[in-house]
């Protein structure tokens, strides 16, 4: 089994636990085995979150949509289990933001690292950023920071925006050396800032 | 007309009143009871058994928890307006306290509750403040804490993971040891002085990572930044095996390591530093993508 063909699998391995080819790959593949054990983590640190009102149904639109553009899920009913903002927790909304996330910055690193399959990079196009590696979902974030405390709005665009750098710096150099596991560390790291920024500016609207 | 009342009258605004400082006299102790009783004090109070947990999550005003004996949980609160409230709750080993906002985006006093805590030192402890500044000393258990501007402090604790992320808040830490410690701020200055543990993380986009201390305890110590500094200080006797690296920025070493020969990371000359001092009992790994680190000795 491939690297690609691992990735394309992700969300049922994540879902139903993969097989035994899955299992086997993971032994032997360091890439694909540092990429599950973060987003495991990820996903372990966001259940640990205590149970919360839903947020609005901006948000659960913005990151379906999110979702549907990136490939990791078919559009509309298809999971409707995963996605019905009626049943699902704040939790698991988490878990999916910071899966995108790393999805987003693991499947850009691949794109630079291997070749993969034509469908597959046409599926899983990064979400469109302007000049400053800000996007739409920035700005949704934004909005909702301003909702709750318009005060707060200039700390968190300040803050996004020194977080976009790093990504944007972080991807430069991992371009300019695909094979690069400390440009890759870095590329994890500014991930996981933005993800903390995106959990913190959702999780305050109490 | 005496220099006072001239002062009151230019404050004031009002030059032809008959307003004097007698008068300011005369009303502000009324004012300042006006103002007092718009303020609530409320103490709560509850019995946790070990391993219990704490969990206040607050919009603005301090946050100040202390460990004490016994197995009671007090809360002392302060709300300093009517358009808040305190929503407690406890289940069998948990005690939640939330501030509840009456209004929306409400702001400075109207949100504003002040919290002072005593707990057992054994009960563990979430924090989460939107921008009142986070006290926590004297613990023996699990700290989480998380401040949007919040400045967090937290000091003298020992045996929990401490976990503590902010996004522009600063944070301090001192006196921690035994502990796990993951630190995460997005632009927020660290400071940590006298931290150890079998774990000690920090992660910063901009804030610049300040550490004081011997690295104890046979642990993996990790700093990273994108272009916040790193400032590591360590006294004689510490005993690590450092590696450093900046990518884009300088590495500045004053400690006296023993350098590495063979197994330095590969990188242009004063971007990256290898050496141990004493056994190198403790990993120590400095990251920065663009910001300066420097390494010097007590």
């Amino acid at each position: 089994m491939t690297c690609a063909e691992f990735q394309r699998d992700l969300p049922e391995i994540f879902e139903g636990g993969g097989s035994l080819a899955h299992e086997d790959h993971l032994r032997t593949c360091h890439i694909c085995s540092d990429l599950v054990s973060d987003l495991r983590y990820i996903a372990e640190q966001a259940k640990l979150l205590v149970p919360m009102e839903d947020p609005s149904p901006k948000v659960w639109e913005g990151i379906t949509k999110s979702l549907e553009r990136e490939g990791l899920v078919k559009p509309a009913p298809a999971r409707r289990g995963l996605l019905a903002p009626q049943r699902a927790s704040w939790g698991l909304l988490l878990s999916i933001a910071g899966l995108l996330l790393f999805a987003i910055g693991f499947l850009f690193f691949h794109e630079n690292a291997e070749s993969i399959s034509g469908q597959s990079s046409v599926a899983m196009q990064p979400a469109p950023a302007d000049a400053s590696g800000a996007n739409a979902d920035d700005e949704q974030v934004l909005q909702q920071v301003e909702q709750r405390d318009p005060g707060l709005r200039t700390t968190y665009e300040t803050n996004l925006h020194n977080v976009n750098a790093y990504i944007a710096d972080a991807r430069q150099s991992l371009a300019e050396d695909p094979d690069s596991v400390e440009a890759r560390g870095y590329l994890m790291q500014a991930m996981e800032q933005k993800a903390m920024l995106y959990e913190m500016a959702t999780r305050s609207g109490r | 007309m005496r220099m006072a009342d001239r002062v009151v009258m230019r404050v004031v605004g009002k030059q032809n009143s008959a307003f004097s400082m007698k008068t300011v006299l005369v009303v502000l102790p009324f004012l300042l009871t006006i103002a007092a009783s718009a303020q609530t004090r409320k103490t709560f109070t509850y019995q946790l058994p070990p391993g219990g947990s704490v969990v206040i999550e607050n919009q603005s005003g301090p946050v100040t928890v202390r460990s004490s004996g016994g197995r009671q949980v007090v809360v002392n609160a302060t709300l300093h307006s009517d358009k808040v409230e305190i929503e407690p709750d406890q289940t069998s080993n948990r005690v939640q306290l939330r501030t509840h906002l009456l209004q929306q985006r409400l702001a400075g006093d109207d949100a504003r509750v002040d919290y002072e805590v005593s707990v057992p030192a054994d009960v563990s402890l979430s924090i989460r403040s939107v921008n009142g500044p986070i006290l926590v000393e004297r613990s023996l258990s699990d700290i989480n804490i998380e401040g949007d501007t919040a400045s967090v402090d937290v000091h003298d604790v020992s045996n929990g993971h401490v976990h503590v992320r902010t996004l522009s808040g600063p944070i301090k830490l001192a006196n921690v040891s035994n502990g796990h410690v993951e630190i995460a701020s997005v632009s927020g200055p660290v400071d940590l002085r006298r931290v150890s543990g079998p774990s000690v993380e920090v992660n910063t986009t901009n804030g610049k990572i300040t550490f004081e201390g011997d690295c104890a305890g046979d642990g993996n110590y990790v700093m990273t930044s994108h272009n916040g500094d790193i400032d590591v200080t360590l006294p004689a006797t510490a005993s690590v095996d450092i590696r450093a690296r900046s990518l884009k920025g300088n590495v500045q070493n004053d400690f006296p390591f023993k350098p590495k020969q063979h197994s330095a990371p590969q990188a242009t000359a004063g971007r990256a530093y290898a050496g141990t001092s004493n056994s190198g009992g403790s990993s120590l790994q400095l990251r920065s993508f663009s910001g300066t680190i420097r390494v010097k000795k007590l």
